[in-house]
């Protein structure tokens, strides 16, 4: 009978279905089936490399040079990357309990809650920026804030909360879906083996979800890097304080172009490399894990 | 397990270098704004185009005034006046166009004695580098075959003006039909002949300076010229009014005309 060998799992290899259906037919039928599937992959593929490599192809040497080595570029991509990953921290600090709740508990108004988890995502950016800003600001707690000595709008602090505020979906929803997919009998049996919720979570379900975790993670990071509307209106665009490098791409668009595609393509450089290198790492952690 | 490390490493590398390439910021500010500690800081709400000059005035602005920190956020005119009514706060408010200038003064959002203009803005016909279509007037744009952009009116001040220089003209009909796309902002109105999208706009002078390369200007009769101008005011929210008439003043100045002359902008009001 045609079924996938043992063999086939111990090298490592996640048992994908294209590989099982591959082993179920024979060698000129998988070549054919493949070739199909690259081929109506490609259109996708093409359109998001595309733009890509055309913007990289207008940068000159000499204009990378001049306007992205300036210490208002520079500043620009470090407050994004320092923002953007503490954005993420928050994100699975406050998200992860939100994520257990919806998996492991069924009450009434968890439709609602699961909806309000969606807003963000419907939300325009620039909406959720005024938003943030009318509760945050002069005109709803920040006037009572400001008797404190604490000021959100306009800062850094108000960069992070922008990016919270959209990009919080992403690893909730992921978290949840990681969360649920494990199954009952493997909690049900570490309660009888005497551990409680807490170690149940941290040392059965969080583990068995973490490829879930870590594309819901990934994915927030990027969403909160590239974030752009809310924080332009909630954190203002201060050079060096609270212009991320998308805002500083938009200004710099306005007067002078080459440089803002100058700028969009180091983002690209840099993005591309940190999600490449984080999916090393993950994906060594994941190959390892799934080895019997 | 050791190249997991030299994976987590590179990714730390990568963090650390991107954060400390280029030079050190000229300033480290911390604070919330308008703390004051030893150095008077003002904010300054600039539209975004004007971002090049003003970031320069700047500069020169606290070399010569060392006890004064100008922090600039720079945006779009509505959503900067937006911010500052609503956050009341902000020291200067200097928007792209004086129709925004105008709100800000129905706002009450900024003293109306204190408005100066900073520089004109003037209309014109911008075209393809080397004008392939040689068009010369008004009336140019509305011969068939000439695709045109415009900025939009009611939402744009370039597209009033636009929309206000081809009805004095009697060509507003004519050459609306050759209007392929409304632009939403500026900028935008500057780009779609840069990137070739149309064969003219009516745009600012200044856009030749921003793309010399890619845009010629054809000026306008002045008979029908409607002229704009970028204005700069204190706002009512400020908390060093004299530090900031300071700013504007030097805005102002010779030295401030000259900065913005460098970047293409109109500094003496055009004869009309």
């Amino acid at each position: 009978m045609d079924t996938v060998s043992p063999h086939h799992r111990s090298k490592g290899e996640a048992n994908l279905p294209g590989r099982l259906a591959g082993g179920h037919m024979r060698g000129g039928g998988r070549a054919r089936g493949t070739l199909l599937v690259v081929l109506l992959a490609l259109p996708l593929l093409l359109y998001l490399a595309g733009p890509i490599v055309g913007l990289m192809a207008r940068t000159t040497p000499s204009v990378w040079e001049s306007y992205v080595c300036c210490w208002q570029a520079a500043s620009a991509l470090r407050l994004s990357l320092v923002t953007a990953s503490i954005a993420l921290i928050v994100v699975i600090i406050i998200g992860t309990p939100v994520a257990y709740w919806l998996a492991h508990y069924d009450f009434r108004g968890k439709g609602l809650i699961d909806t309000l988890i969606d807003l963000p995502l419907v939300l325009p950016p620039a909406a959720a920026g005024f938003a943030l800003l009318l509760l945050f600001g002069q005109q709803g707690i920040g006037s009572w804030l400001q008797l404190h000595g604490l000021r959100i709008s306009l800062t850094p602090l108000a960069v992070v909360m922008a990016q919270v505020f959209v990009a919080s979906p992403f690893y909730v929803k992921q978290a949840r879906a990681g969360f649920e997919a494990v199954p009952q009998d493997l909690r049900l049996a570490s309660a009888t083996l005497g551990a409680g919720p807490a170690r149940t979570f941290l040392r059965v379900t969080a583990p068995l979800s973490s490829p879930a975790l870590l594309a819901g993670a990934v994915m927030t990071w990027a969403r909160a890097l590239g974030e752009f509307g809310a924080t332009l209106v909630f954190a203002g665009a201060f050079p060096g304080r609270t212009e991320t490098m998308p805002i500083a791409i938009y200004t710099t668009s306005t007067t002078n172009l080459p440089a803002a595609i100058a700028l969009a393509c180091t983002l690209v450089i840099v993005s591309f490399a940190v999600l490449v290198v984080t999916r090393e790492i993950a994906g060594r952690r994941l190959r390892i894990s799934l080895a019997p | 397990m050791l190249s997991n490390l030299r994976w987590a490493v590179l990714l730390l590398g990568i963090l650390f270098a991107a954060g400390c390439a280029g030079k050190e910021a000229p300033e480290s500010r911390t604070g919330t704004p308008g703390a004051t500690g030893e150095k008077i800081r003002l904010i300054a709400f600039v539209g975004a185009a004007s971002k090049p000059p003003t970031t320069e005035a700047k500069e020169a602005f606290e070399k010569a005034n060392p006890n004064i920190v100008v922090d600039i956020s720079f945006g779009g005119s509505g959503t900067l006046l937006n911010q500052m009514t609503l956050e009341e706060t902000g020291d200067i408010y200097m928007p792209g166009s004086n129709d925004y200038m105008d709100k800000a003064e129905e706002k009450k959002a900024v003293a109306v004695e204190t408005r100066k203009i900073v520089a004109y803005l003037i209309p014109m016909i911008c075209v393809q580098r080397g004008n392939p279509k040689n068009i010369q007037s008004l009336k140019d744009l509305a011969r068939p075959g000439v695709t045109v952009g415009l900025a939009k009116a009611g939402a744009v001040c370039l597209g009033d003006a636009a929309d206000g220089i081809l009805r004095r003209a009697g060509l507003e009909e004519e050459v609306k039909k050759n209007v392929i796309t409304y632009a939403g902002s500026c900028d935008q109105t500057q780009q779609l002949v840069q990137l070739g999208e149309v064969d003219a706009v009516i745009g600012w002078d200044a856009f030749k300076h921003w793309s010399p390369d890619k845009i010629d200007v054809v000026p306008i009769a002045r008979e029908h010229l409607q002229v704009r101008n970028i204005p700069a005011a204190i706002s009512t929210y400020t908390e060093h009014p004299e530090a900031a008439q300071k700013f504007i003043d030097f805005l102002t100045s010779e030295e401030g005309k000259e900065i913005f002359s460098k970047h293409g902008y109109s500094v003496t009001p055009p004869q009309i």
